[in-house]
C-alpha cells in the first residue's frame, strides 16, 4: 500500500512536467471546435447532413470552446509575453464563440450558412496559429 | 439462413468489444490524430481476442464451464474476488457509458437532447433482457450492427492518398505536436479495448446459453475467426474516415457527432442514416452485452442460476443484478456526466482485470479433465503465453501512461 | 526435507482437495447450479484416516478471507454421503427445491422478480 502512494506521487509530479502547457491545450481545443462546426454547416449546406447532426455538432463545438474560454481566461500568465498571448487568445476565442453562437441559429437560416462557414474557418486559422504561438512558449 | 446467423455471437461480442461508445470515439480521436499509424495495435489486439476467445469457446463445448466459473475454481476465492471486483465494476462503467451511447446516438438521430433519453435507454436495455429471446437479441444487433461497415466505405470514397496511407501503417514516428508517451498512452488504450474481459464473459456465457456441446468447436472458431476480425475492421474504418475529414480541418474528436459525420461527407445523409443505425445498434449491443455479463460474473462467481433462457424466475439473482446494475447506471448518467469520459476511467481496472481473466483460460484449456483430448497444441500455447506476456505488461503500464498524459490530452 | 509417505495405492481417483473440490460449482441431481465449495469439513473417527464429513457451501467465503471461523450454525453445510459424482462440477443426489442454501433465491423469487410482470414467462 505505501509502495503504491509513493509510486503515485512520483507519477503525478511527472505528470505536472510532462502534460500539455493550459493556453496551448485550450487555444488548441478551441481551434478544434471551431473547425468542427465549420465543417458541420459546410456539411448541411451541401445537404450531407441531417440538421439533427450538425446541431448537435455545433452544440458540442459551442460547450467546448465556451470551456476553453473560461480556461485562457483564467490562466495565470508567468510574463509579458505569455499576458500578451492570453489577450490574444481571449479575443480569438470570445469572437469564436459569437460566431459559434450565430451558426447555432445558421443551422435554420439556410441564406447565412455561406457566409457563417467563411468566419468559421478564418476564426479556426486565427485560433491555429495562436496555438502554435503558445506552444512555442 | 440459420448456418449463416449461427456467427451471430461472435459478430455481436466483437462489435460489443471493439465499436461500442468508448471505442467508436477512441478510434475516431487516434485516427484524427495519427491517422492509421496506430493499426497495428488494433492487428495484435485482434489476434490475442481470437486466441483466448476461441480458448474460452472451447472449454465451454467441451466441459460446460463459462468463464467465470474458470476464474473461480483456478484462482480460488480470494484472487477471484480481486477479479470479479475490477471487471464487475469496469462492465458497469462500460454499461454506464453505453446507455449514454444510445443516448447520444438518439439525440443524433432525433435532435432531442440526451438526458431526455436515458431512462428510455435504460428501460428498453432491460426489456429486451427480460423478454427476447438470446438468439433474437444477437441477430438483431448484430446484424444491424454489420452497417458499420459504411465507415469502411467512407474510407474509400473519401480517397485517401495511397503513398500516404502505406507511410503512416509503416512509420510510426515522428507525429509533429504529441507526445511519444500520448501515443504510446492510446497503444495501451486500443490494446486493452481489444482484449475487454466482458468480451470473454459474454461470448462464453452466450455459447452456454446457446448449448454449445462438442459438435460446435467449429462453429467456436468461425465464431472467433469472422466476428473479431469484422470488427477490427470497422475499428480501423473508422480511424481512417476520421483522418482523411477532420485532420486536414485541424480538429481533434472529441464527441460522437464528430465521429459519424465523416461519413455524411463522403456518402451523404443516405450514408448518415445507416452509420446510425449502426452505432445505435452497436451502442445497444454493447449495452446488453455489458449488462448481462454483470449478471454472468457474479452469478457463476456465486453458483446462482443464471442464463436468459430460463423464465427470469428461475435465476432470480441473476436478474436482480442485472436490474440493479442498470439503476446504478441510469442514476450516474442523471448526473450529467459525459458518457465518454466514464470509459476513459473504466482503464483503471484493466491493471487487476486482464491478467487475472487470461491467465485461467490458458491453463483450462490444458487441462483433459474440461477438454478431454483437445488440449492446446504448442503453437497455440507459445502464442497465448506471448500474449499473456504483453497483457500483463498493457495492463500494468495503463495506469502510469494514463496519469503521465492526462488521458492522453 | 521429509519425504511424503508413498500415496496408499488404492482403486479409483485421487483428487486433490485444494484443486478439484474447493471453488467448484456444486450442482443437484438435475446439474442445476446451487452453490459453491467454500470448505471441507473433515472428520476422523478414533484416530483413524480424516475423510471429508461436509461440503461447506457459498457462505464461508467471509471466514476464508479474514481468518476465524463463522459460528458452525451460520454455515451451509452439506453432507459428503449426498455427492453423486465428481467431474468438473460437485454432482449431488438431491434435488435443489429441497435445500436451504437457495432460501435467498427463494425470497427474490418470491417478492421481486415473480412480482415484475413477464417474470414467470419464457423469453421469446
Amino acid at each position: 500500500m505505501r509502495a503504491a502512494l509513493v509510486v503515485a506521487l512520483v507519477v503525478g509530479l511527472a505528470a505536472c512536467g510532462i502534460t500539455t502547457p493550459p493556453l496551448e491545450r485550450a487555444a488548441g481545443d478551441a481551434t478544434s471546435a471551431t473547425g468542427s462546426a465549420a465543417l458541420a454547416l459546410r456539411g448541411l449546406d451541401d445537404g450531407d447532413l441531417t440538421s439533427a447532426v450538425a446541431e448537435t455538432t455545433i452544440e458540442d463545438a459551442v460547450t467546448t470552446a465556451s470551456k476553453a474560454a473560461r480556461e485562457v481566461a483564467a490562466y495565470p500568465a508567468k510574463n509579458t509575453r505569455e499576458k500578451q498571448l492570453q489577450e490574444q487568445a481571449v479575443a480569438a476565442i470570445a469572437d469564436a464563440v459569437k460566431d459559434l453562437h450565430r451558426a447555432r441559429d445558421g443551422v435554420r437560416q439556410p441564406a447565412q450558412r455561406a457566409s457563417l462557414v467563411d468566419r468559421l474557418t478564418a476564426d479556426r486559422d486565427r485560433l491555429d496559429e495562436l496555438t502554435t504561438k503558445a506552444g512555442s512558449l | 439462413m440459420k448456418k449463416y446467423l449461427a456467427v451471430a455471437l461472435g459478430i455481436l461480442t466483437a462489435i460489443g468489444g471493439f465499436v461500442d461508445i468508448g471505442d467508436l470515439v477512441t478510434n475516431a480521436v487516434v485516427g484524427a490524430r495519427f491517422g492509421l499509424s496506430l493499426a497495428w495495435v488494433v492487428v495484435v489486439g485482434v489476434i490475442g481476442i481470437v486466441l483466448y476467445a476461441y480458448m474460452a469457446g472451447k472449454v465451454v463445448a467441451l466441459s460446460g464451464r463459462a468463464t467465470f466459473e474458470i476464474i473461480r475454481e483456478r484462482l480460488g476465492a480470494r484472487a477471484a474476488l480481486m477479479n470479479l471486483g475490477a471487471s464487475f465494476l469496469m462492465t458497469l462503467l462500460t454499461l454506464t457509458a453505453e446507455i449514454g451511447g444510445i443516448a447520444l446516438t438518439l439525440q443524433l438521430l432525433t435532435g432531442i437532447v440526451p438526458l431526455a433519453w436515458i431512462v428510455v435507454a435504460t428501460l428498453a436495455v432491460w426489456l429486451v433482457i427480460w423478454l427476447v429471446k438470446f438468439t433474437w437479441m444477437e441477430n438483431a444487433a448484430g446484424l444491424l450492427g454489420l452497417t458499420l461497415i459504411v465507415f469502411v466505405v467512407s474510407f474509400f470514397v473519401l480517397g485517401p492518398d495511397w503513398g500516404d496511407t502505406v507511410d503512416q501503417i509503416t512509420q510510426q514516428y515522428p507525429h509533429p505536436g504529441e507526445h511519444p508517451l500520448t501515443y504510446w498512452f492510446y497503444v495501451v488504450a486500443l490494446f486493452g479495448a481489444a482484449m475487454t474481459p466482458y468480451e470473454v464473459f459474454f461470448f462464453s456465457s452466450g455459447a452456454v446459453e446457446e448449448r454449445w456441446g462438442r459438435q460446435d468447436l467449429m462453429l467456436a472458431r468461425l465464431n472467433v475467426g469472422i466476428g473479431f476480425p469484422l470488427g477490427g475492421l470497422l475499428s480501423l474504418g473508422i480511424a481512417g474516415s476520421a483522418f482523411l475529414v477532420w485532420s486536414p480541418e485541424k480538429v481533434d474528436v472529441s464527441s460522437l457527432s464528430q465521429v459519424v459525420l465523416p461519413v455524411g461527407e463522403a456518402l451523404g445523409t443516405i450514408g448518415l442514416a445507416l452509420v446510425l443505425i449502426g452505432v445505435l445498434a452497436a451502442t445497444m449491443g454493447a449495452a446488453l452485452e455489458t449488462a448481462l455479463s454483470c449478471g454472468y460474473t457474479l452469478a457463476q462467481y456465486a453458483g446462482w442460476p443464471w442464463g436468459k433462457w430460463h423464465r427470469p424466475a428461475k435465476a432470480p439473482q441473476f436478474h436482480v443484478t442485472i436490474i440493479v446494475c442498470l439503476l446504478i447506471a441510469c442514476g450516474v448518467l442523471a448526473t450529467g456526466v459525459d458518457p465518454i469520459m466514464v470509459t476513459e476511467f473504466s482503464v483503471v481496472f484493466s491493471a487487476v482485470a486482464l491478467p487475472l481473466t487470461y491467465a485461467p483460460i490458458l491453463v483450462v484449456a490444458n487441462d483433459p479433465e474440461y477438454v478431454g483430448e483437445e488440449t492446446n497444441g504448442p503453437v497455440l500455447n507459445a502464442l497465448a503465453l506471448v500474449y499473456l506476456v504483453i497483457i500483463v505488461v498493457a495492463a500494468v503500464a495503463a495506469i502510469p501512461l494514463m496519469v503521465l498524459t492526462g488521458l492522453g490530452s | 526435507m521429509t519425504r511424503l509417505p508413498p500415496h496408499p495405492a488404492k482403486d479409483g481417483k485421487v483428487l486433490d482437495a485444494n484443486v478439484h473440490l474447493l471453488d467448484r460449482l456444486v450442482v443437484d441431481r438435475n446439474d442445476e447450479p446451487v452453490s459453491v465449495v467454500s470448505d471441507l469439513e473433515l472428520e476422523s473417527e478414533d484416530g483413524g484416516r480424516p475423510r471429508i464429513a461436509n461440503l461447506v457451501l457459498g457462505s464461508a467465503i467471509v471466514s476464508r478471507f479474514l481468518g476465524g471461523h463463522p459460528p458452525k450454525h451460520h454455515l451451509d453445510r452439506m453432507a459428503w454421503r449426498k455427492v453423486a459424482a465428481l467431474d468438473t462440477v460437485v454432482h449431488l443426489r438431491v434435488d435443489r427445491s429441497e435445500l436451504d442454501v437457495i432460501w435467498f433465491e427463494r425470497w427474490l423469487r418470491r417478492h421481486v422478480i415473480g412480482r415484475i410482470p413477464g417474470g414467470r414467462r419464457d423469453p421469446e
